[in-house]
């Protein structure tokens, strides 16, 4: 099961689209924590979206391109929180006035599905519609929904969009479990540095430069605030040992020293002189940052050779885990 | 879509939990809805819900509620099954562990809340998978779809389309618990009924919420037979759509319902004609149940087959909705019984709909189809058949 990729969308702290992520990836790692500018097109509509819809929005209309949309198009949105400002407007409203003063607009904003429902809206896109979320695997798991559309021929194309946002009080849970990156009690071996942003691939079919080679998800059971154990992660982690291709480069998924060290012990031999393509560190540790990472790998592969490859490797708490190839077409 | 089948079901809702359980309850009649018990409202007039008030939610306190009640439905789904293989799991879900982390909220307002900090573990919505896979055991490739209240109708889809495609096994289902968030949610944009729901009535005030799970464990026919399993209905078809319409109101003609409808039927290779039953999404909204009516109207070319929606029984749970129909579905197919729609008594004359009589229809059924359509214009259309069609 492969999918050419046909358009590809980001925005991520310090880069506001695609041709801006080279410069915000090689300022790492002073990297800015949170999106700043979300590119609205000059449309005052969009202005009045909820952040994460404009970011969401944003991403997939890079990733469109002039691409024409039709019925066959499906649409997979990937994310953790969801809608996290509206969820915590919702329920502030509760909290100060009281349960018969909750928000309407936060209410249907806070639904996960809300930002693919506008994607829909502002896109025109009538297709089959999903919004999946799996942890810190919600872009990987969009991305392979989206191939399965495909390889099932229930769509023609698949407009895969990814995104979360990184509020204060999501912060203040990482703290409250201490494992706040930077915060006092925090272990800094195994501490968390939450992040944010907006990925969008669109998916076809047929030959083209880009492809996605295989997107391949396992999981562990696993307490639901635990990674899978090293031993656990070692078997999907050797299939990227097996990825041909000149060069092959990698993207890690750890979040902290201590995954970190279980990655490379898997993979030391093989990244030693490879290109390391952005990893945990420039995206954050969030839901989305996946797919954002596909898509800074994606456009590297696209200064390097035919044949190139670039290994994506995904991790969440509770025990998932995610391999994920890209190659340019060979010439 | 290469017909899966069914080879166990679990739920539990207002209705309480087990098969044998809901359909004595379609059969007699009766219905889950009562007063909220499970927190306090004050200042909000009382509305009716369907609550569980099942004994083994005492994992609750370890899981959450909404885990909790998806590990009775699924460990019912799951009885006396092998499950071999690189499998799946697909659970659908608005809330996820938001009962819990609401809670949290409200007491810290969104600061750390330390000693409190237990609440928050479950508040993503993906650790109900999560919870499920490490409690049963399960390697399964996890997938949790939240398109709102069709969620676990598309899990349903999902897993039979990839038990069809070559998964030895799927394991899918739904589940959502009441929260406030959903209560006053639901209240703040006037879509909550002060009496029980009446589905398609032309007194129909608005909704009523439920709670509940419900799992299918879906395999290949000939994976069914080779290990004896009771193959007990078949996932025919699966249709999906948008509206590209509004937030929160469906297409006013419902095109985008219908067009779920017209897609799950081609999937399964059937007709209007072939449909036997329909559990209408009918949340009692008056916005939906016209919509609807349009779209049943639109593909039947008339009134259609029996139709009844089981919300006036089990009161719209949500994520958990599509699934809990799914299942209501199976049985209706198995024993021949087309259930009412409870708070159904003066069908709204607009709706040019055949609704099942009070009482409901004894009749061999061999086609189903079950709408679930959700906010963000999410439409989506399963087709169920007999088991032993």
């Amino acid at each position: 099961m492969s999918a050419t990729v046909l358009g590809l969308g980001i925005v991520a702290p310090g880069a506001p689209d695609c041709a801006s992520l080279p410069a915000a990836l090689s300022a790492s790692p002073v990297r800015p924590p949170r999106v700043g500018v979300v590119p609205d097109g000059g449309d005052a509509k969009v202005r009045r979206l909820p952040r994460l819809e404009r970011m969401a929005l944003a991403a997939a209309r890079q990733a469109l391109g002039a691409e024409t949309v039709t019925e066959s198009m499906a649409l997979v949105f990937g994310t953790g929180y969801g809608g996290l400002t509206a969820t915590v407007d919702f329920l502030e409203g509760l909290a100060s006035r009281g349960p018969e003063f909750g928000s309407p607009t936060a209410f249907h904003q806070s639904v996960h599905h809300s930002p693919a429902g506008q994607l829909s809206i502002s896109l025109g896109l009538r297709g089959p519609s999903f919004t999946v979320t799996a942890r810190e695997l919600s872009g990987e798991t969009a991305l392979q929904l989206g191939m399965e559309l495909l390889a099932s021929g229930r769509a023609e194309k698949v407009l895969v969009v990814a995104a979360d946002e990184c509020v204060p009080a999501l912060e203040a849970g990482y703290r409250a479990f201490g494992v706040l990156a930077g915060a006092e009690e925090a272990d800094p071996h195994r501490s968390l540095e939450p992040g944010e942003g907006a990925a969008a691939v669109l998916l076809g079919t047929g030959p083209g430069p880009l492809r996605v080679e295989s997107c391949a998800l396992t999981a562990h059971p696993c307490a639901v605030l635990r990674f899978a154990r090293a031993e656990q992660l070692a078997p999907l982690l050797r299939q990227a040992l097996e990825v041909q291709g000149a060069p092959v480069s990698f993207s890690l998924a750890a979040p902290n020293a201590e995954l970190h060290e279980a990655e490379v012990a898997v993979l030391g031999e093989r990244l030693a002189g490879q290109a390391k393509e952005a990893g945990a560190q420039h995206f954050g540790f969030h839901p989305s940052a996946g797919l954002m990472r596909l898509v800074a790998g994606a456009l590297r592969l696209g200064e390097q050779p035919p044949g190139a490859a670039c290994v994506l490797h995904g991790l969440a708490l509770g025990g998932g885990q995610a391999l994920t190839v890209v190659r340019r077409a060979a010439a | 879509m290469r017909r899966v089948a069914i080879t166990g079901m679990g739920i539990v809702s207002g209705l309480g939990s087990g098969t044998a359980a809901h359909l004595e309850a379609l059969r007699s009649g009766r219905s889950g809805l009562g007063p909220l018990t499970l927190f306090p409202l004050p200042g909000m007039p009382p509305a009716p819900v369907g609550e569980v008030k099942e004994p083994a939610l005492a994992e609750r306190r370890v899981f959450g509620r909404s885990a909790a009640l998806a590990l009775l439905a699924a460990r019912q789904a799951l009885e006396g099954a092998a499950l071999e293989g690189h499998g799946v799991l697909a659970v659908g879900t608005t809330t996820g562990g938001m009962p819990e982390s609401e809670q949290h909220y409200l007491q810290h307002r969104g600061k750390e809340g330390t000693a409190d900090r237990e609440l928050l573990r479950h508040h993503p919505a993906g650790t109900v998978a999560d919870v499920l896979s490490a409690e049963l055991g399960l390697t399964a490739e996890r997938h949790t779809f939240s398109t709102a209240c069709s969620s676990s109708a598309n899990t349903v889809g999902f897993g039979a389309a990839r038990v069809a495609r070559g998964a030895p096994w799927a394991l899918v289902g739904g589940v959502d618990a009441l929260c406030r968030l959903t209560v006053c949610g639901f209240y703040s944009l006037k879509l909550l009924a002060g009496t029980p729901c009446r589905p398609f009535d032309r007194n129909r005030q608005g909704l009523s919420l439920g709670e509940g799970a419900a799992f299918l464990l879906l395999e290949s026919e000939e994976r069914a037979a080779a290990r004896g399993a009771p193959i007990l209905g078949f996932v025919a078809g699966w249709g999906c759509s948008a509206d590209a319409y509004h937030s929160t109101a469906p297409h006013p003609e419902g095109k985008g319902a219908l067009a779920a409808m017209r897609a799950a039927l081609a999937d399964a290779g059937l007709t209007a004609a072939d449909v036997d039953y329909v559990n209408a999404h009918g949340t009692a909204t008056p916005a939906n149940d016209k919509a609807e009516a349009l779209a049943l109207e639109a593909l039947f070319g008339g009134p259609g087959p029996w139709t009844s929606s089981t919300k006036g029984a089990t009161g719209h749970t949500l994520g958990a909705a599509g699934a809990i129909e799914a299942v209501l579905c199976a049985l209706s197919l198995s024993a021949g019984f087309a259930p009412p729609t409870l708070g159904l008594v003066e069908p709204d004359p607009q709706l040019r709909v055949r609704h099942v009589p009070a009482g409901g229809v004894a009749a061999p059924l061999r086609v189903a189809l079950s709408n679930s359509f959700g906010f963000g214009g999410n439409n989506t259309a399963l087709v169920l058949t007999r088991g032993e069609a």
